[in-house]
């Protein structure tokens, strides 16, 4: 009866796996499965059966036909293993036809003692050989498990029908099914599936695990500050640089506070509004604003801000990235102040060309006048010269006749007239000239004297002289003389009506002489006197108005500078200043 | 011989007495008024006046002719007054030479001087001027001759004598 225990315990053991792996099947849904529990289900009482003796147990001999569905489903599974079935439908179909059939049969009378035993061994043999078969073909851990166990069924089968040892057939039966637990455990289908899904996501944690780690060391070195808010504003998590740009010493002073404590007080309702809506509808903002610093320093900043969504698109917060650019801007500032200048500079520049520019064609123009007045000038010296021959003739012709008085002053004023001509020719061409100076030491007092010899003093003009000591400079004599002379007349003609004195001196002054041309004549008005010393200038009928133009440009090429100061009807004084000593502009002149 | 001689003598003599007046002047100047007017002034002070326009109808009147004194333009139409200047002097240096210009400057009145000019003046001058300088002028080239004719006379008169004896 111990054996009895022993199988009835088995027979339990074969339970277990059935619904073991009913259980698996209902897991990994495998058919295959499916029609071992199904077929252990079956197997079971049978073994109960046949190892106690079937003579011992008074039930239908048909039950004996429960151990085909077994039998087939192995054969199905390894003929379709061989033959590749990946879509185990039709097998199954073909057990469930085995199990219907062997149900049938258990109720059908049938010499069921003969037939069953060989019919086992035969579908065995077959199994065998095809799970053989098999495992060459695919050589998977399963296939052998399979085979093996199958090697072990027929073998206890063997046993029982040659009349081993009960314990042959015992431990057979406890390997075949060991085996047949080991064939699903190391189905390399699911194992490879289970092994290879499993290094898989090893190996897809390692990449995560290091791109992961590539980004935390972007988040951390980068010099722009990064903060991830919630979406209330609440920081979440930032970088070194925002501890840095901020003012806090750590993160955990950072975390929890809002993004609105870091932003200056004005504007911060501007920027809620920009975030708010811009955030929400565009999911992107860059633009500047004014951060504060935990010490309350405000500085400005350029924030790019970025809303974050899940997967399913919902909000959950921002990145911010912001950047202290106090000094983009102080850069700004001072390149605006530059340009602005510059632009003032620029203004004052072509004012200044537009000026020179001016100045330039006037005295081009001038020269040009010049140039041209020489040439006139010079062709009226012939004429000149025939009708101050032609008078003198008349004149000696008319010498010892009786002639009128008019007649007399005719002839003369023919004469003044050609001699006023020659004046204004010899003005001309002395303004248009480029005489180089030549410079000399002369006394300036001899030079006044002489020039003064040369003036033709009316009566009703005093003239007063008064030197101070020897001033000697360098000068041109000549054309020193030629001022003086002008100087003089001009201050004679203004008192031709009237009459007056005429006071000249010299006067030595700290490293110049001034020479001083005063008369008691009708004076000049006060809006000509910035002009008299313009060419061409004059308030007179007579005279073209070079004199004063060509003073000032004689005064000038000797370093000097020349003066003048009026009172209508009271009279003028102009003053010539000269410098004692050329020094080394001489070269230059 | 002596005939020849003596008829030398009496000429130079002649001339002699003639220097006084009658003097030649020739006028270069291409302006007509001018030069009519000069002229008329000169000969009013009782000079033989020539006219030439142009420096070639200068050269050639005095190859022709003897002038004592020259007034030459420094601007003719065919040649720089100062290359007349400097061909008369060539060919006849004693010829007194007075520059006329409407060109005042220094350096070409040294110039001038050093071409070989006894005079310089500037248009316009004075007519009376022009004839102090004239006449000046003509003093001191007849100073000269005497001095040449004295010596000249000398030489004859010692000349004759040898060949007289």
């Amino acid at each position: 009866m111990g054996y009895a225990a022993l199988w009835s315990s088995l027979a339990l053991l074969s339970m277990l796996l059935a619904t073991g792996f009913a259980y698996m099947y209902y897991k990994d849904k495998d058919k295959r499965k499916l029609i071992f529990a199904i077929s252990f289900v079956f197997t079971a009482p049978n073994h109960i059966i046949m190892d106690i003796g079937w003579e011992n147990i008074p039930i239908n001999e048909g039950l004996l036909w429960g151990i085909f569905p077994l039998l087939s489903a192995v054969l199905i599974v390894v003929i379709s293993g061989i033959l590749d079935m990946k879509d185990f439908d039709k097998p199954f179909k073909i057990f469930l036809a085995v199990l219907g059939a062997s149900t049938i049969l258990m109720f059908i009378p049938l010499p069921t003692k003969f037939i069953i035993p060989p019919l086992c061994q035969s579908i065995s043999a077959v199994s065998i050989t095809a799970s053989s078969i098999l495992y060459i073909k695919k050589r998977e851990i399963s296939n052998l498990m399979f085979l093996l166990s199958l090697i072990c069924f027929t073998f206890s089968g063997l046993a029982i029908g040659l009349g081993f040892e009960a314990y042959f057939t015992i431990f057979s039966y406890a390997f075949a099914y060991i085996f047949i637990g080991l064939v699903f455990i190391t189905s390399q289908d699911n194992m490879k599936g289970t092994v290879a899904s499993f290094f898989t996501l090893k190996k897809e944690l390692k990449t995560t695990q290091e791109r992961l780690t590539n980004i935390e060391l972007g988040f951390s070195a980068s010099t722009d500050a990064i903060v991830i808010l919630d979406t209330k504003g609440n920081v979440v998590e930032c970088n070194q640089s925002t501890l840095g740009i901020l003012g806090f010493s750590t993160k955990e002073e950072m975390t929890e506070k809002n993004v609105f404590s870091f932003l200056a007080q004005q504007g911060q309702n501007e920027t809620t509004n920009i975030l708010s809506k811009n955030l929400t509808a565009n999911t992107h903002w860059k633009g500047e604003i004014t951060a504060v610093t935990k010490d309350g320093v405000e500085f400005p900043a350029e924030i790019s801000a970025t809303a974050i969504k899940n997967d399913s698109g919902k909000h959950t917060g921002f990145v911010v990235i912001a950047n202290d650019i106090t000094r983009r801007k102080q850069i700004e500032e001072t390149l605006r102040n530059y340009s602005e200048h510059l632009e003032e500079l620029v203004q004052k520049r072509t004012l200044a060309l537009e000026e020179s520019q001016e100045r330039l064609v006037k005295t081009e123009r001038l020269a040009a006048i010049g140039q041209a007045a020489t040439m006139v000038g010079h062709d009226l010296r012939n004429p000149l010269q025939a009708i101050e021959n032609a008078t003198h003739f008349i004149s000696t012709e008319l010498e010892g006749l009786p002639i009128s008085e008019k007649t007399k002053e005719t002839i003369q004023i023919i004469h003044n007239s050609i001699m006023y001509a020659d004046k204004i020719v010899n003005d001309l061409m002395y303004f248009a000239s480029t005489r180089k100076p030549a410079f000399m030491k002369e006394n300036v007092n001899t030079i006044v004297k002489e020039s003064i010899s040369h003036v033709c003093v009316p009566e009703n003009v005093k003239t007063v002289v008064e030197f101070d000591d020897t001033c000697e400079t360098e000068v041109d004599r000549d054309m020193l003389k030629r001022v003086f002379i002008n100087l003089a007349v001009n201050g004679i003609q203004a008192m031709e009506k009237n009459g007056g004195t005429l006071k000249v001196s010299t006067k030595r002054a700290n490293g110049s002489v001034k020479i001083k041309f005063e008369d008691t004549g009708i004076g000049i008005k006060k809006e000509n006197l910035k002009k008299i010393f313009t060419p061409f200038f004059t308030t007179r009928a007579q005279g073209m108005g070079l004199g004063l133009s060509t003073c000032k440009r004689i005064v000038e090429i000797h370093n000097g500078f020349i003066t003048v100061n009026s009172k209508t009807s009271e009279g003028s004084t102009f003053t010539v200043t000269l410098p004692t000593r050329r020094q080394e502009v001489r070269n230059n002149s | 011989m002596k005939v020849q001689l003596s008829r030398l003598l009496y000429q130079h003599e002649g001339r002699r007495c003639v220097t006084i007046a009658n003097q030649k002047i020739l006028i270069v100047e291409d302006d007509k008024n001018i030069r009519e007017t000069m002229k008329n002034i000169l000969e009013q002070n009782g000079y033989e006046i020539d006219e030439a326009e142009t420096g070639e109808e200068a050269e050639q009147k005095i190859q022709t002719k003897f002038y004592n004194l020259a007034l030459l333009d420094i601007k003719l139409p065919d040649m720089d007054g100062t290359k007349l200047l400097t061909k008369l002097h060539k060919d006849t240096p004693k010829m007194m030479k007075i520059m006329v210009t409407g060109y005042p400057s220094l350096e070409n009145a040294i110039e001038a001087l050093n071409q070989g000019a006894d005079a310089y003046v500037t248009k316009p001058v004075k007519p009376a001027k022009l004839l102090e300088i004239i006449k000046e002028k003509l003093e001191e080239q007849s100073k000269a001759e005497k001095m040449t004719e004295g010596k000249v006379t000398e030489w004859i008169k010692s000349r004759a004598k040898q060949l007289e004896e």
